[in-house]
């Protein structure tokens, strides 16, 4: 036995043996389940090579005490009940699967999951919503000017930028004094809105749209006028 | 005076407070989980701002720094919804806060960033992209010795302070390298936060002598420019000596200053 390479059942990618016949197989077999522990029994014989890694794996995952030359045909339902559960979790055997092993292995899965999460291990908090902020500058507690100051015009820059900065605060309260007063009320509003929605949805119009609408005015206007002559083109004479 | 129980904070203000004192604040919390708020007799509730110079702790307030214990109504801003307590301490020594403006001096270049004493414990960090229209191509023109007003981008403690030249639409306004010429010097924090209160009695009557320009940084540092040196010194030593002087005494000095 090579020991060195082994079949994916046993922790290794590749099964050497695929696909080379009897002689090969025995290769992957027993030696990392010699490695995983030494308390397992001792493997059975490799009577009759597997023909495929999962088989073996199959083989291996079962009852190691189980006789392992017996007939195919006999193995079969053996086999189907007791296939591991790394096994039947593998998406491939997930088709064949009914629905109370499947349940069982949710359940497993999601037990380890829930096992696995940690979370602190702390009382509840009793503290509730704090309604003060803490605040390490004094900016805001003194209402602060900006640092930057320039006076008689010695830099118009910085002048410019101290009314703009320090009269922000003032701004606002003057902006929301203007909310309070509309300049015009709602109804007014609304009546010019009604005007202006028939001049406005011509803007909005192709130009093509804009003709029949106009043509349509006109037939209206013929029925009370007389009728004005089309202007049509005249092919010019010779 | 306030040995284990503490004194409400309303009682105090205005008064002398010392580290170690616990401000109690009026329970609003209780009487809202223990009946329904009437709404008569508490006032109405909002955000206390506790300013520096005080902490956050179970009856209420508790103070880290000796000084005068100021109090601001709620509505008097727009920061202060529930009105706000702080202490006005006496120091010289700045500390990092972030937001805070400051003027640094630029003591090296590494790599990226630009160190600058900004007269705190560690020397602060300025990335040479933070500045109005820096691209990785186009550096900013910054020498080693040069004076910056910045920003505090992130103050903690325990880590290195950094600065950025540039305001949170990426505009200048007014930060970035000080022009040259000048003079700087250092006064209190004290004296800064009084120069830079609104409406400030020394800023008004000097901007009536004659043209000049001012920078104050948080960290008691004050550049002056005026058109000649005679002139920048004159308002040095003005904003210097004003700290202890009365209003009388300073218009006094002022006249006899703005009369030559």
């Amino acid at each position: 036995m090579i020991p060195a390479v082994s079949c994916s059942s046993h922790g290794c990618y590749r099964c050497p043996g695929y696909g080379l016949g009897p002689a090969a197989t025995p290769r992957c077999q027993q030696p990392a389940r010699n490695a995983e522990g030494g308390a397992t029994p001792p493997p059975p014989p490799p009577a009759s090579p597997p023909p495929a890694c999962a088989a073996a794996a199959l083989r291996e995952r079962g009852d190691p005490a189980r006789p392992t030359g017996s007939a195919a045909a006999a193995m079969a339902g053996e086999v189907k009940t007791k296939l591991s559960k790394n096994l039947l979790r593998m998406k491939f055997m997930q088709r064949g699967l009914d629905s109370q092993t499947k349940k069982q292995l949710d359940e497993e899965e999601k037990k380890i999951i829930s096992d696995e999460h940690w979370y602190l291990d702390l009382p509840d908090l009793k503290e509730k919503e704090s309604y003060i902020i803490e605040e390490r500058s004094f900016i805001p507690c003194e209402d602060l000017l900006y640092g930057r100051m320039s006076f008689k015009g010695f830099n118009p820059e910085i002048e410019k930028l101290m009314v703009q900065i320090n009269s922000k605060s003032k701004k606002e309260e003057i902006e929301e004094d203007d909310k309070m007063e509309a300049d015009v009320s709602d109804e007014e509003m609304a009546r010019r809105y009604e005007t202006l929605v028939g001049t406005i949805g011509k803007k909005f119009l192709k130009k093509r749209d804009q003709r029949v609408l106009h043509d349509e005015d006109e037939e209206e206007n013929s029925n009370t006028k007389p009728k004005k002559a089309r202007k049509m083109f005249l092919k010019p004479q010779d | 005076m306030a040995g284990g129980g503490g004194a409400p904070a309303e009682s105090r203000v205005g008064q002398v407070v010392l580290p170690g004192d616990v401000l109690l604040l009026p329970a609003y919390d209780e009487q809202d989980t223990e009946r329904l708020p009437l709404g008569t007799s508490a006032a109405p509730r909002g955000r206390l701002l506790c300013g520096p110079g005080l902490r956050r702790c179970a009856g209420g307030l508790l103070v880290t720094k000796c000084g005068l214990l100021r109090h601001r109504r709620a509505g008097d801003g727009a920061a202060a919804a529930g009105g706000a307590y702080w202490v006005d301490s006496q120091q010289k020594r700045y500390v990092p806060v972030k937001g805070d403006h400051v003027i640094g001096i630029v003591t090296g270049k590494v790599g990226d960033v630009f160190r600058l004493d900004v007269g705190g414990s560690e020397q602060a960090s300025l990335s040479y992209l933070a500045f109005e229209g820096a691209t990785k191509r186009n550096r900013p023109n910054v020498q080693v010795g040069d004076l910056i007003y910045g920003q505090f981008l992130v103050a903690n403690k325990d880590m290195e302070p950094e600065m950025v030249c540039i305001d949170s639409s990426g505009r200048a306004s007014g930060m970035g390298v000080i022009g040259q010429d000048g003079f700087l010097f250092k006064v209190s924090l004290g004296l800064i936060r009084k120069l830079l209160a609104p409406k400030c009695e020394i800023i008004q009557e000097l901007s009536q002598l004659y043209p000049f320009e001012l920078v104050l940084g948080m960290n008691g540092r004050i550049w002056v420019k005026a058109k000649t040196v005679q002139q920048t010194l004159i308002i040095v030593n003005i904003l210097e000596a004003c700290e202890y002087m009365t209003a009388e005494q300073r218009k006094q000095a002022l006249a006899k200053l703005s009369g030559n």
